[in-house]
């Protein structure tokens, strides 16, 4: 029988102090990632804190100018049917809905896919192609963390023990965005390589670069991104696939990962650059 | 023959009956089922591909509260089973791949059981694998089954004609070597029997079979009891496309736990077990030659072809049955020699699955075809058609080909997709392809008897009965027959009820395979409700005082075809009967065994009284960049003979068109050292709704004389054409031939790479 305890905190304050307390503690938001690994012995956690009562976390608003502030229990149904996130960042809303299944989806958190850190975690180029910044609850503390300086490997993050990933920041949206999943199948299947293109919709370019599922973290690639703002795509597609560091697994060979990045990164680009 | 305007429910669109239990939930499968007392049975396998058991030690195990039972090869007789009579139900001395069964325990709760499991200490000294079939065929291989002398399992050997005089006679002659992967059936409804045995000593099976018949036998045989101590009741069964033609070892395994433990014993697979340890589509290896004159006749096929069997023989071991009739029989070719090894490995072994053996060189031989057609400058649509296949014929394998709708079932699904025009356009990423396909379809006679037994009884108020052999695996068989039983005796379909019951009560029937049941149980249902309305109508006739010939029956009324307003409602003629000293019920049965042979030693014969055919035409196109594959459009079109239901004979198409995407696009079992690495939906990738192009369901109607209505078997020729039709059209997008399945982004990309290079 699987057995493991369950908190229910109604705040940070609350759940900082479980996890002081109960260092095996895992935190549960929409659970589509962490039950499953549960049932299948993948991992054995001593107790569940659901965080899933924590008003606080939920939640999508307008900051600053034309900014978001995504609460990190925002579900993926949400990111797909949110007015504010349709309209300031599709690319978004797109990337959520390409993921799973209807009933995945309004289950599963935007905060558990970033904090997962699975190299190939779809809302994460986007995110990335953003610049977005992680609000992160610590010691009664907010700080703000670049996404970029999040991952630090498959699965592993900057986070600490007694630290919650409260929400996700863009601090300005007014970017045009792309974002190509590359799938063998067109539902139910998760990235072989994920590309994702952004530019300024104002004034310079400056563009950035994110591919998925090519290296133990989504990475941006900053060679690509300074051909882009000089107008050279092939020689950006180019760097693109110098930057990647793929491996073989199940769903696709590093050589097949490598050679579709090419034109991916070609299409994104293409799609935002266009007039 | 009538014609169809006369059919009062033939040919309609009837619903399934099961169809509102199954969509609200109601519908109760094998795992769905619970009886009182029941324990709950689970399985250690072995962690080891090819070792020595040197001990097991289930002390632990035993002592753990909850834990009823614990058996190993200790516990059972040891009789070994499977056609090959090479598997034990629980492995003794040594284990051949990860699927063995090592031990088994029967606990309270299935937590109790699965904890058990991990107390069982087994001992293993690890053998030399081998999990390439070329490989396990070299003299210093390890062997699979030490008590044989080689990995060579048997050999399959057919030849028409005289291959050098083909040869000979060959203007253009091409070769290649194609190969199919390992599959998985991913049947809904996964594996889970109940076991109970009851104070007389019968052993009650609560089973999803497909041969409810065969399996009381193999069940006696394996525990050393007598056939007649077997029953067999089927719940609801989730799918089977030949996963479920045999007998397996949790079955038996789940009865010698019910057995030690006094109590009925459930074992159920979870998906991942069911991807894991239940029987897969063999691969193979295939080294192909056709042959053709310069004017497109064609003259010579040879087919070699090395088949991963796995460990043990099931039914996957004989599948080149029906490969060996694709190279005989996919049309009319003088010369033609198949030859096929079938190799033990330390790899999952080999049930049977939809097509058997038929999808597989169906590919290689559809390609070949396009090839000689470009050599030869002819359309290959016309260079079919010239050597389709034609009614009338009996060929070289001794089948008789009696009706045949390859000419229209060609024509019409290259119409769909327009074909003629848009095989010769140049310049785009879109591709049209086309395949054909035969296989049975009048039962097959893989045993001496392809016979089914059907019951038909009507009640006191005039409600029919069917009671059936033949088994609704979610085909659609029991709409059919009630259609058939509908029609004949002249009452609404739902008037009429098919009890699934056991084998206790139910007529002997040979099992769901080969597409056999509306054939073979269709026409043993339309024989036994004939006779049920001679009975009918005889009583009738005293009743109205009418000769019997001169009445009929409409919409449950038996009225005088001279004097219609001379009318009687079925009820009262049934009850007129039994409220009488001298009386009877009303019943009729009828055993249909079809007038076929079975294949002489040089596999001659004419298996099936009708055959089945078929052609698939598509559209695609091909991401020049990426490889990717979209499917825009399936034409399937069949000769079925007749439709029965339409809706029915549509799910058909849709399904082994959906099955046949599946097998030529995205699914595979990945192996590393016989361990499956995707034991999962999102990791093996059947397609989703969203990768379902548009699918044209075309019916060719050839109202064959023996066929119940004139209908023939359909369910398994829906797969066989779709990964053929595929290949060709990514050559037609791309000049590129794909000869490997499934045909990944990554293999037309290298052979898009390949052909730039050169």
């Amino acid at each position: 029988m699987i057995q493991f305890e369950y908190g229910c905190p109604g705040s940070l304050m609350e759940t900082t102090s479980i996890l002081r307390n109960n260092p095996e503690a895992v935190l549960l938001a929409g659970g589509t990632d962490i039950l499953v690994r549960i049932k299948q012995g993948m991992i054995q956690p001593a107790m569940l804190v659901d965080i899933k009562s924590i008003t606080e976390l939920h939640g999508i608003s307008s900051i600053e100018q034309n900014g978001l502030r995504i609460g990190a229990l925002t579900t993926l149904t949400e990111l797909v049917e949110n007015d504010l996130i349709r309209n300031r960042c599709p690319v978004l809303s797109a990337a959520a809905l390409s993921m799973a299944c209807v009933q995945v989806r309004n289950r599963a958190t935007i905060g558990g896919n970033v904090a997962n850190a699975s190299p190939a975690a779809d809302t994460v180029p986007p995110l990335m192609a953003f610049d977005a910044e992680l609000e992160i609850f610590a010691d009664e503390d907010i700080k703000r963390v670049p996404i970029g300086e999040f991952f630090t490997a498959p699965g592993e993050t900057v986070l600490q023990e007694n630290e919650i990933l409260t929400a996700i920041l863009i601090p300005d949206t007014a970017r045009k965005a792309h974002y190509i999943k590359h799938t063998l199948r067109e539902a139910m299947d998760i990235a072989g390589v994920g590309v994702c293109v952004s530019r300024k919709t104002q004034g310079a370019p400056d563009p950035r670069v994110v591919l998925g599922a090519v290296a133990p973290t989504p990475i941006r690639v900053p060679a690509a991104e300074q051909f882009l703002s000089e107008g050279k795509i092939e020689e950006a597609c180019a760097a693109a696939v110098d930057a990647a560091r793929p491996i073989d697994d199940v769903r696709a060979s590093a050589s097949y990962r490598k050679d579709v990045i090419y034109p991916l990164v070609k299409r994104a680009s293409y799609a935002v650059f266009a007039r | 023959m009538s014609t169809e305007t006369e059919f009062s429910t033939i040919g309609k669109r009837v619903t399934k009956p099961d169809a509102r239990d199954k969509a609200t939930g109601r519908a109760l499968y094998a795992t769905d089922l619970v009886v009182p007392r029941m324990l709950y049975g689970k399985i250690l396998r072995s962690k080891q591909i090819h070792a020595k058991i040197k001990n097991i030690d289930t002390s632990r195990a035993q002592r753990l509260p909850g834990v009823i039972c614990v058996i190993t090869a200790e516990d059972t007789p040891k009789i070994a089973y499977g056609f090959g009579k090479d598997n034990l139900p629980l492995k003794f001395g040594k284990v051949r791949s990860l699927m063995d069964e090592v031990a088994a325990v029967a606990a309270r709760t299935p937590e109790i059981a699965a904890e058990a499991l991990e107390l069982i200490e087994v001992e293993y000294e690890p053998l030399r694998e081998v999990t390439d079939p070329f490989e396990a065929l070299k003299e210093d291989a390890p062997l699979i089954h030490e008590q044989r002398a080689d990995n060579l399992s048997m050999v399959f050997d057919y030849v028409h004609g005289n291959i050098d005089q083909g040869l000979d006679e060959s203007d253009h002659l091409v070769e290649g070597r194609f190969d199919v992967q390992f599959i998985a059936h991913s049947c809904l409804g996964p594996c889970a029997s109940i076991a109970e045995w009851q104070t007389d000593g019968t052993l009650l099976m609560k089973t999803p079979t497909q041969v409810p018949f065969l399996y009381q036998r193999d069940m006696a045989d394996v525990l050393g009891i007598a056939g007649s101590q077997v029953c067999v009741e089927q719940p609801y069964i989730g799918g089977g496309f030949g996963s479920k033609l045999d007998l397996y070892p949790y079955e038996v395994i789940a009865a010698l736990l019910a057995k030690k433990a006094a109590r009925p014993v459930k074992i159920e697979y979870d998906r991942q077990e069911e991807f894991l340890y239940s029987p897969v589509r063999s691969p193979m290896v295939m080294d192909v030659k056709t042959g053709c004159t310069k004017d497109g006749q064609l003259t010579v096929r040879v087919a070699d072809i090395w088949s991963d069997n796995g460990a043990y023989n099931s039914w996957g071991a004989v599948t080149p049955l029906v490969s060996m009739q694709t190279a005989s029989a996919l049309y009319r070719v003088p010369h033609v020699h198949f030859y096929c090894r079938i190799i033990y490995t330390n790899n999952p072994y080999g049930g049977a699955m939809r097509g058997f053996g038929n999808p597989e060189l169906t590919f290689a031989i559809e390609q070949q075809i396009e090839e000689l057609a470009e050599i030869c400058g002819m359309d290959p649509l016309e260079f079919r058609l010239l050597n389709a296949n034609q009614p009338g014929e009996t060929n070289l394998a001794g089948m008789k080909i009696t009706t045949c709708g390859l000419s229209d079932c060609l024509n019409k699904s290259a119409e769909e997709v327009d074909y003629k025009k848009r095989m010769t356009e140049v310049g785009s990423d879109r591709g049209v392809g086309i395949a054909s396909a035969i296989h049975v379809g009048g039962g097959a006679r893989i045993y001496p008897s392809d016979g089914c037994g059907v019951i038909v009884r009507i009640n006191d108020f005039g409600k029919v009965s069917i009671i059936s052999g033949s088994t609704e695996i979610g085909q659609g068989s029991d709409t059919i027959l009630t259609q058939i039983v509908a029609e004949e005796l002249g009452v609404p379909v739902d008037w009429i009820n098919v009890v699934n019951t056991d084998t206790d009560v139910r007529p002997w029937d040979v099992g769901v395979h080969a597409s056999r049941t509306t054939f073979i149980a269709g026409n043993a249902a339309l024989k036994a409700a004939r006779e049920v309305k001679e009975k009918i109508l005889e009583t009738a006739a005293e009743i109205l005082k009418e000769k019997p010939g001169k009445l009929t029956i409409k919409n449950g009324e038996i009225i005088s075809i001279e004097n219609p307003e001379k009318k009687l409602p079925l009820g009262k003629a049934i009850r007129s009967k039994h409220f009488r000293q001298g009386g009877s019920v009303i019943s009729g049965e009828y055993y249909y065994d079809p007038p076929t042979v079975h294949q002489d030693k040089e596999w001659r014969g004419n298996i099936s009284a009708t055959y089945g055919f078929g052609a698939h035409a598509v559209d695609v196109e091909v991401d020049r960049e990426t490889g990717k594959i979209k499917v825009h459009k399936v034409a399937a079109a069949h000769d079925v003979g007749r439709v029965i239901n339409p809706v029915g004979a549509e799910g058909q198409v849709h399904g082994g068109v959906a099955m046949g995407l599946g097998y030529a696009l995205t699914e595979q079992i990945q192996l590393d050292s016989g361990r499956m690495l995707n034991p999962n939906f999102t990791d093996y990738k059947i397609p989703t709704t969203m990768d379902i192009p548009e699918v044209v369901p075309i019916f060719v109607e050839t109202n064959d004389p023996e066929g119940p209505f004139g209908a023939k078997g359909m369910g398994e020729i829906t797969m066989v054409p779709t990964a053929a039709a595929i290949a060709n059209a990514v050559y037609n997008a791309t000049g590129v031939r794909i000869k490997s399945l499934p045909i990944t982004p990554e293999k037309v990309l290298n052979a898009l790479k390949a052909k730039e290079q050169k």
